[in-house]
C-alpha cells in the first residue's frame, strides 16, 4: 500500500512540476517561421483586383473586405468594406473577425503595405480565410475605375480584358459605357498583282 | 502488490519524461517577437527607402528577392540575389545576421514587406525595403 501512496505523489509532484513549466516563448504564435514562408509563397493567398471585380459584381455573399487605412483616411472604400484601422485591430473580440470559418476577409489598404502587415499578423496566428488584395486601392483606382486602354498593337486578350474592366466600371460607378472598341487586327500587305504582260506575238 | 505497482511507475515516469523532450523540441519557433509586439513594432517604423535613403545607407547589404531569372535580366550593382523561397536557408541567414545594414529589394511590394516582418520578427534588426 506505502509504494502505491509513493507513486501517486511522484506522479502529484510530477504534474505540478509540469504544470508550472514555461510554456512555449510566444503563445500567441501557431505558424513557425518555416511555415509563414510557405504561406507567402503560396499565390492562393491573393486576390487580385480584376478577381475581387468578378466576385463582387456575381453576387459572392461570402466576401468580406477589410479596409486597413487610419480611420482619418478612410474615403471612397470599396462596397460594403468595414474599416479596421491598421493600429486598432487588436480589440476585444478580433479573434472573431478574423478567424473565419465560413466568410473569406480580403484586406486591403491604400498600396500593400498596412495590408500585408495585418495579413502576416493574422496568418501567423493561425487564423483563416484571410486573404490579400493585390496592389490595394491604387490598382483597383487604375485598372478597374480607371482602365487605361491598351495600346493598338497589344493583343486581343488584352483588349478582351480592357473590355471586361470596362463592364465592371460601369458595375461600379454607374459610368456610362463607352463605345464598344473594335477589336481589327492589321490587314496583311498585299503584294502588288501581277499585270498581264501585254504585247509580244501570241 | 509492489512488484505491478513498479513498472507502472517507470511507463509514467518515461513518459512524462517523453512529453517533456517532445514539448522541449517540437513546433519550436524562432520568432522572437508575439503578433502584438510585432504590431506595435509596425506602427513605428519606417523601413521604406527611396532613392536617397538608399544611397545615404553606409556599407549596406542588397539583397535582391526575386527569382532567379529576373536577377539575371537586370539588377542593381552589388547586390545578391537570395529568391524569397531560399530567405530561410542557412547562408541566408548568416549573410542577413550581419550588423552592416540590410536592403530587401524587389519589384514586388507585397513579397519585400513580408520578409522584412518575417526577418524583423525572428530578431534581426536594420533591416530596410526598397522597390525596384
Amino acid at each position: 500500500m506505502k509504494s502505491r501512496e509513493l507513486l501517486t505523489v511522484i506522479v502529484l509532484a510530477l504534474g505540478i512540476t509540469g504544470a508550472m513549466l514555461p510554456g512555449r516563448k510566444n503563445d500567441s504564435i501557431a505558424l513557425n517561421e518555416r511555415e509563414m514562408l510557405q504561406e507567402m509563397l503560396l499565390e492562393t493567398n491573393y486576390v487580385s483586383v480584376d478577381e475581387l471585380a468578378h466576385l463582387l459584381i456575381s453576387g459572392d455573399p461570402s466576401i468580406q473586405l477589410i479596409d486597413v487605412r487610419p480611420a482619418s483616411e478612410f474615403k471612397d472604400p470599396l462596397p460594403r468594406a468595414i474599416n479596421i484601422p491598421i493600429d486598432s485591430i487588436f480589440t476585444e473580440n478580433y479573434a472573431y473577425l478574423f478567424d473565419q470559418f465560413i466568410k473569406k476577409n480580403v484586406i486591403y489598404g491604400l498600396d500593400d503595405e498596412l495590408a500585408t502587415q495585418v495579413w502576416m499578423i493574422m496568418k501567423q496566428q493561425g487564423f483563416k480565410n484571410n486573404y490579400l488584395l493585390k496592389g490595394g486601392l491604387n490598382e483597383w483606382n487604375d485598372l478597374i475605375l480607371d482602365p487605361p486602354l491598351p495600346p493598338q498593337t497589344a493583343s486581343k486578350d488584352e483588349f478582351d480584358l480592357y473590355e471586361k474592366r470596362m463592364a465592371s466600371r460601369q458595375f461600379f460607378t454607374g459610368a456610362k459605357s463607352l463605345p464598344k472598341i473594335e477589336f481589327t487586327p492589321i490587314a496583311p500587305i498585299q503584294g502588288r498583282k501581277k499585270k498581264k504582260v501585254q504585247g509580244g506575238c501570241s | 502488490m509492489k512488484s505491478s505497482i513498479r513498472p507502472l511507475g517507470i511507463i509514467i515516469l518515461s513518459l512524462f519524461g517523453f512529453l517533456l523532450i517532445v514539448s522541449f523540441y517540437a513546433d519550436k519557433s524562432q520568432f522572437e517577437l508575439t503578433a502584438k509586439e510585432m504590431h506595435g513594432k509596425v506602427l513605428h517604423s519606417g523601413y521604406r527607402l527611396d532613392s536617397t535613403g538608399l544611397s545615404q545607407l553606409v556599407d549596406p547589404i542588397l539583397i535582391d528577392i526575386r527569382n532567379e531569372r529576373s536577377f539575371l535580366v537586370d539588377h542593381l550593382d552589388h547586390s545578391v540575389n537570395v529568391p524569397l523561397s531560399q530567405l530561410l536557408n542557412d547562408e541566408s541567414l548568416e549573410l542577413i545576421g550581419q550588423s552592416r545594414p540590410k536592403v530587401i529589394i524587389s519589384d514586388e511590394r507585397i513579397h519585400a514587406n513580408e520578409s522584412w516582418m518575417l526577418l524583423t520578427q525572428m530578431g534581426y534588426d536594420s533591416i530596410f525595403v526598397y522597390r525596384l
